[in-house]
């Protein structure tokens, strides 16, 4: 699913790379957790990953898409193939909860009616029914991220990349969307999670990559398949 | 791979999503709609009044050029009626009109009020009958030349005056007014232009974390670009329309009394043609277009400058 070859990525004007000869190998139907401290370089990594940075080294391919020759068609179909969840999720404020998860589906070429389905169905999935005409302003922080969360699933993704998706949720929170993220996983969707939050380091029983100054300084295999 | 799919969005999509763009920022959208409406205002006067002066010079000219042919004296009533039906045949003349003697003497009379002793001692046979006629607008130059020779050269004409000087006054004249039109248009294009452009960058600015959150779902190309490229449409429509509306409606309250004030004018103005309203209405949608996609431009190089 994921084929890193000593990536790097470095920024003008900061000191050493921010990402540095990064080599990871994630197999379809993986939950990887990625972890390291503030500035470790995680979100970079995330951010090559779909392809909102290019990597200045090395080469990388997700989901059989190479990343260091992409055009702006073949990164939007990438981007159409996986989800994204980010800390701040990221909604329209102006559109309705089912709006915008039905949005994305629409973006991906389904019909109105069809993505209004699948919204349904995954805000159900989510928990969160009840809740497809109100504005996301209104929501929660959890709330927002499972929305954020049913957005990244509408289009039925290979992969699910989530960046610090329980940043800024409280303990109970976050174990729900860890339980919804690893019920997504169990359903086939492969999961990167990039994250510093201890509950949910301690809560998932998964492969974790460790990351210091930019490098993978640790791979904890899953201690599951490792029985 | 199997996962792989076709982005291809229905028509509803860029609809709702133009609509929608159009009324999640109402300030800006109106500010949109009144620049474009009066940048097609602007322009529509300039064709309004530009076309009506033109019409009014040109009726001038045509008026002004006319030819005054004059009778040697004896020519018999039958030849004058032959003479006048072979005028009114001749190809580039339009109003034929004889004056007799009589009339002549009349006209002069009438036109030295308060100096008619000028006249005392005079016979009106002293005067000339003569054909005023007026000659289409098209004719002119070696043709309109010919044309006068043959009828100097008539026995029955002793003189043929064409007022030429002013026709070709009145003719420069129209030129002036139509390269006068032309600029204003042009001046009225480039500056809608740029405040449409200004304002469409404004609306996507105002819109860029939606934008964002798009580009992260895969949206490209024309589910990028298109509901916006159509809301500038709409929004040009919608504004030119508007334009050409009141412009017909300033029109119809202000033709009336300003040809009572200039009889110069009575019957002679007229609003746009239907193609002329067709053309505003079209420039005003092409403007919204272009607008939106500058606007666009603007917005695509500060967020590729800041990311990918």
């Amino acid at each position: 699913m994921i084929r890193l070859n000593n990536i790097g990525k470095s920024f003008e004007g900061r000191p050493g790379p921010a990402v540095d000869s990064v080599s990871l190998h994630v197999e379809p139907g993986e939950f990887v957790l990625l972890t390291g401290a503030s500035g470790a370089g995680k979100t970079t990594l995330m951010r090559i990953l779909f392809g909102d940075e290019i990597a200045t080294e090395g080469t990388g391919v997700v989901n059989g898409r190479n990343l260091d020759c992409m055009e702006s068609d073949a990164l939007a179909a990438l981007r159409r193939e996986m989800g994204l969840v980010f800390q701040d999720s990221r909604l329209i404020d102006r559109l309705s909860v089912r709006e915008n998860v039905a949005l994305a589906a629409e973006v991906g070429g389904v019909s109105c009616a069809e993505a209004r389905r699948r919204a349904e169905d995954l805000l159900c999935m989510m928990g969160m029914q009840d809740f497809g005409d109100m504005l996301p302003l209104h929501l929660a922080s959890g709330e927002r991220q499972r929305v954020a969360l049913a957005r990244a699933l509408v289009n039925d993704p290979v992969l699910l990349l989530a960046d610090e998706p329980t940043g800024s949720l409280d303990p109970d929170t976050t174990a729900e969307i860890l339980e919804l993220l690893q019920e997504v996983n169990r359903r086939g969707t492969t999961v990167l999670m990039a994250t510093h939050d201890m509950d949910a380091l301690e809560q998932l029983s998964c492969r974790m990559l460790v990351m210091a100054n930019g490098r993978i300084v640790e791979d904890c295999p899953d201690p599951s398949r490792v029985q | 791979m199997s996962r792989r799919r076709r982005q291809l969005q229905p028509t509803s999509f860029f609809i709702r999503r133009a609509v929608d763009s159009i009324l999640a920022t109402p300030v800006i959208s109106s500010v949109t709609i009144t620049s474009i409406a009066v940048s097609v205002l602007l322009a529509g006067t300039v064709l309004l009044v530009g076309s009506n002066v033109y019409r009014v010079v040109a009726g001038a000219a045509a008026s002004g050029v006319d030819v005054s042919v004059y009778l040697a004296n004896g020519v018999s009533e039958a030849r004058v009626v032959e003479l006048k039906k072979s005028f009114a045949a001749t190809e580039g003349v339009g109003r034929v009109q004889y004056i007799s003697k009589d009339e002549a003497w009349q006209f002069l009379a009438a036109n030295l009020v308060g100096s008619a002793e000028l006249l005392d001692g005079l016979d009106a046979e002293v005067l000339p009958a003569s054909f005023e006629l007026a000659l289409e607008q098209g004719i002119s130059g070696p043709g309109l030349d010919s044309l006068l020779e043959s009828w100097s050269a008539m026995p029955e004409i002793e003189d043929v005056q064409y007022n030429r000087q002013l026709g070709q006054r009145l003719r420069g004249t129209m030129g002036l007014v139509r390269w006068v039109a032309w600029a204003l248009g042009a001046l009225a294009l480039v500056a809608s232009t740029i405040i449409v452009g200004a304002t469409f960058q404004l609306a996507v600015f105002t819109r860029r974390e939606e934008m964002e959150v798009l580009r992260l779902v895969g949206a490209v190309g024309t589910a990028y670009w298109g509901p916006l490229l159509l809301a500038g449409l709409l929004e040009g429509l919608l504004g030119s329309a508007a334009a050409v509306a009141m412009l017909a409606l300033v029109f119809r309250l202000t033709a009336g009394p300003l040809a009572a004030e200039l009889p110069l004018l009575a019957g002679v103005t007229a609003f746009l043609t239907p193609l002329q309203s067709v053309t505003l209405v079209a420039w005003g949608a092409g403007l919204g277009v272009v607008g939106s996609w500058l606007g666009m431009q603007r917005f695509a190089a500060w967020s590729s400058a800041s990311q990918r």
